[in-house]
């Protein structure tokens, strides 16, 4: 073994950053709630809107000859994989506010809002493939569930801030 | 593992638990793994990327990852070495960019690099740890994990992905670079 080898071997393996690095480790991993419902929000809010439109320019009509239209005609596949594409969008952002933390009566009432939101789109989108594909309407149900996770979500919230106020109320006793 | 100066290990008999507790999600267990093993591996980093600055993210991006992936960690391994694992490919993602900084500001780069070990690591040879920064980025890789850090060959290989020949050639070639670059006989001695 020669003087490199062991300059090499001796050669610290510590050192010290300069700044502590732990505060911004935190940071990365504190979990930002608000910033998730508003993202599942926002993709929510972004299929809605499509599929609105898609069912507005489908109420339009067909085209009359020789006019042009808003949009150049597309093939059956293209319009296919969009509508695929849009539905695993809306899959995932159901599921990401599935796995959303957050107790508080705000976030509660912002999922409530979500899957409200998401039952309200699927009735709508299921009625369309419905009338598309000349089947029985199966939209009553979602619509009902609509209706129910709005009127179980109010509750929830009312119940989670008479909760909060109790437990104020008790540390004001103390 | 060959480690000749590894710190004493603060976790004792209760590494184990310690890791367990990581895995299971305790903020307290990964923040005592945090501080054990953080200095180890900004010293990686700071060889692999010669920047305090790229270091330092390095250190943190570790860690986050680390935390994130906590559930794939397996027990076998030791600590250390998935924490250096993860370091390297960081560093690695971050190559291509550091080059082109260094050939941009490469005199600057050096002189503060050699600012940053003084204060970073009390102690290192000096003329050594620049010489080091000098390698092409493998060559330095398999000098750095096998010689510096104690890793064998085997793992030295495993943590680069390449096979155990490989590395013993990088890690020739390596050494014959620094004596060049030291440019003192005596380093051959």
């Amino acid at each position: 073994m020669d003087r490199l080898d062991r300059e090499l071997e001796r050669a610290p393996r510590q050192a010290t950053p300069a700044a502590d690095l732990w505060p911004g480790i935190e940071d990365r991993l504190a979990p930002k709630p608000h910033r998730r419902l508003l993202r599942a929000a926002a993709a929510l809010l972004i299929f809605a809107t499509g599929v609105a439109a898609g069912l507005g320019i489908a109420g339009r009509g067909p085209t009359p000859a020789g006019t042009a239209g808003p949009e150049p005609a597309r093939s059956p596949f293209d319009t296919a994989a969009e509508v695929q594409r849009e539905g695993s969008e809306y899959l995932a952002a159901m599921a990401r506010l599935r796995t959303l933390g957050g107790a508080s009566p705000a976030e509660a009432l912002a999922r409530s809002q979500g899957y409200e939101a998401a039952l309200v789109v699927i009735a709508t989108a299921s009625r369309e493939v419905a009338v598309a594909a000349d089947l029985a309407t199966p939209t009553a149900g979602l619509e009902e569930q609509a209706g129910l996770v709005r009127t179980a979500a109010s509750r929830r919230v009312s119940a989670l801030w008479s909760e909060r106020a109790a437990v104020s109320a008790e540390e004001e006793v103390r | 593992m060959s480690q000749p100066n590894s710190p004493p290990d603060p976790t004792g008999g209760d590494d184990d638990a310690l890791v367990r507790r990581f895995r299971q999600g305790d903020h307290v267990a990964f923040r005592a793994l945090y501080e054990f093993h953080h200095r180890r591996v900004f010293a990686l980093a700071l060889r692999l990327t010669a920047s305090r600055e790229e270091a330092e993210e390095v250190t943190q991006d570790t860690f986050v990852t680390a935390w994130r992936q906590r559930a794939a960690f397996r027990a076998e391994a030791a600590v250390s070495t998935w924490l250096h694992g993860i370091a390297l490919r960081l560093c690695r993602q971050r190559w291509r960019g550091l080059l082109r900084r260094r050939r941009r500001d490469e005199r600057h780069g050096r002189e503060s690099y050699r600012q940053t070990v003084e204060r970073a690591m009390p102690g290192a040879r000096l003329d050594l740890e620049v010489a080091l920064t000098t390698l092409p980025p493998r060559m330095r890789t398999a000098v750095v994990l096998h010689k510096v850090e104690g890793y064998t060959m085997a793992e030295t290989a495993s943590l680069m992905g390449i096979a155990d020949g490989t590395v013993k050639t990088h890690v020739y070639r390596a050494l014959t670079l620094l004596k060049q670059r030291l440019g003192d006989g005596s380093w051959t001695a």
